[in-house]
């Protein structure tokens, strides 16, 4: 019996960590890309943004996303690549319309992503 | 292919430790909460071993749950008689010394012809063949078959026992088949210099009067006792 508690006592902190660790890498992951993508969006609404603002944003996305890997699935993960290589291409053309939408997507990405992996009432159900 | 075979040699060895700790009964006979957890463990640990979009913490988490249910269960499962029959199930008597039970049959959606089967599975052949048959929490039959000519003398009839003492608590429904109550099993410890209760491991009794009994931490002892209109 003790060795039962004391084992299921050792999984349940695993866990717990794990979740601890989870909601740290994501928020932190997800805050940072938000704020550069505001940063870039806001430069792309005055039509002052440009190739290198949207490669610095993919070059801070694939230092978060390798930590993002181990908790979210891959397929979210490269939904947003995607996103962010359109965002440059259209960034590079001066296209800042598309750019703009696109990024606009990335931010409401950046939002709504980690509340799919959240703990609430919808997500269980 | 190299991160699909080594998670899934890395998810093997997650299960063979699970198993391990949670014990040898999910490997023989399982209890029906046992049945669910081995279901459910294998059926949740293939999807991150096949698919590697889906991380691999999303197969061993839930193994972990499921896990921490067992070990949580398992300790419930020992506080009391209550939590036993409610998460197990309790065995049913289905052929007594009156023959085949037939409102034992029913409640356990048997018909004879599973009796049938259940017996010839088990080696006998005809139910004249066996004294008693208990289906067991577990969905197993157990059966007490019926001696021989040579095997016993007259005036000891083949019999079950019954728990009346488990783990120092009182089988107060067995105690109840038998017609007596808890002065009676007080009576049977007396007489074998047992003064308290608590310290019984295990007693049984059966019809003719054979009792096993056995102290916590000290070996079991048989003895005859005085079942008097014993009812089973």
């Amino acid at each position: 019996m003790v060795k039962n508690l004391i084992t299921a006592a050792i999984s349940l902190l695993i866990v717990f960590l794990l979740c601890f660790a989870e909601a740290k890498v994501q928020t932190s992951a997800f805050s940072k890309m938000h704020t550069a993508l505001t940063e870039v969006y806001q430069k792309a609404m005055e039509e002052t943004a440009t190739e290198e603002d949207g490669k610095a944003l993919r070059l801070l996305w694939e230092r978060q996303k390798n930590k993002l890997h181990v908790f979210i699935p891959h397929t979210d993960i490269r939904e947003m690549d995607l996103w962010i290589s359109e965002a440059i291409y259209y960034l590079g053309d001066k296209d800042y319309d598309e750019a703009c939408g696109k990024l606009e997507v990335l931010i409401h990405s950046c939002e709504n992503v980690p509340k799919t992996y959240d703990f609430s009432l919808e997500n269980f159900l | 292919m190299l991160t699909i075979f080594l998670r899934s040699i890395a998810a093997y060895f997650i299960l063979l430790a699970m198993m391990r700790l949670m014990g040898k009964r999910q490997l023989g006979e399982m209890q029906p909460f046992e049945l669910v957890i081995t279901l459910l463990i294998a059926d949740l640990a293939c999807n991150p071993m096949a698919d590697i979009a889906i991380p691999f913490l999303y197969g061993v988490v839930p193994v972990l749950a499921l896990f921490v249910i067992h070990q949580i269960i398992s300790v419930v499962e020992h506080a009391g008689a209550f939590a036993k029959r409610t998460l197990s199930g309790k065995p049913s008597l289905i052929i007594g010394k009156d023959g085949l039970d037939y409102t034992e049959l029913k409640r356990n959606n048997l018909d004879v012809s599973d009796v049938m089967e259940a017996l010839r599975a088990g080696g006998y052949f005809s139910l004249t063949d066996v004294s008693y048959a208990v289906l067991e929490a577990n969905g197993n039959f157990s059966f007490l078959p019926k001696p021989t000519q040579d095997s016993l003398p007259e005036n000891f009839p083949p019999a079950m026992s019954l728990l009346l003492v488990s783990g120092g608590k009182l089988d107060h429904n067995n105690l109840k088949l038998l017609g007596y109550d808890e002065t009676f099993v007080q009576n049977l410890l007396r007489t074998q210099n047992v003064r308290a209760l608590k310290n019984v491991l295990c007693l049984t009794i059966d019809p003719n009067g054979k009792c096993y009994l056995q102290e916590k931490n000290r070996p079991g002892i048989t003895f005859t006792a005085n079942t008097g209109d014993a009812k089973w």
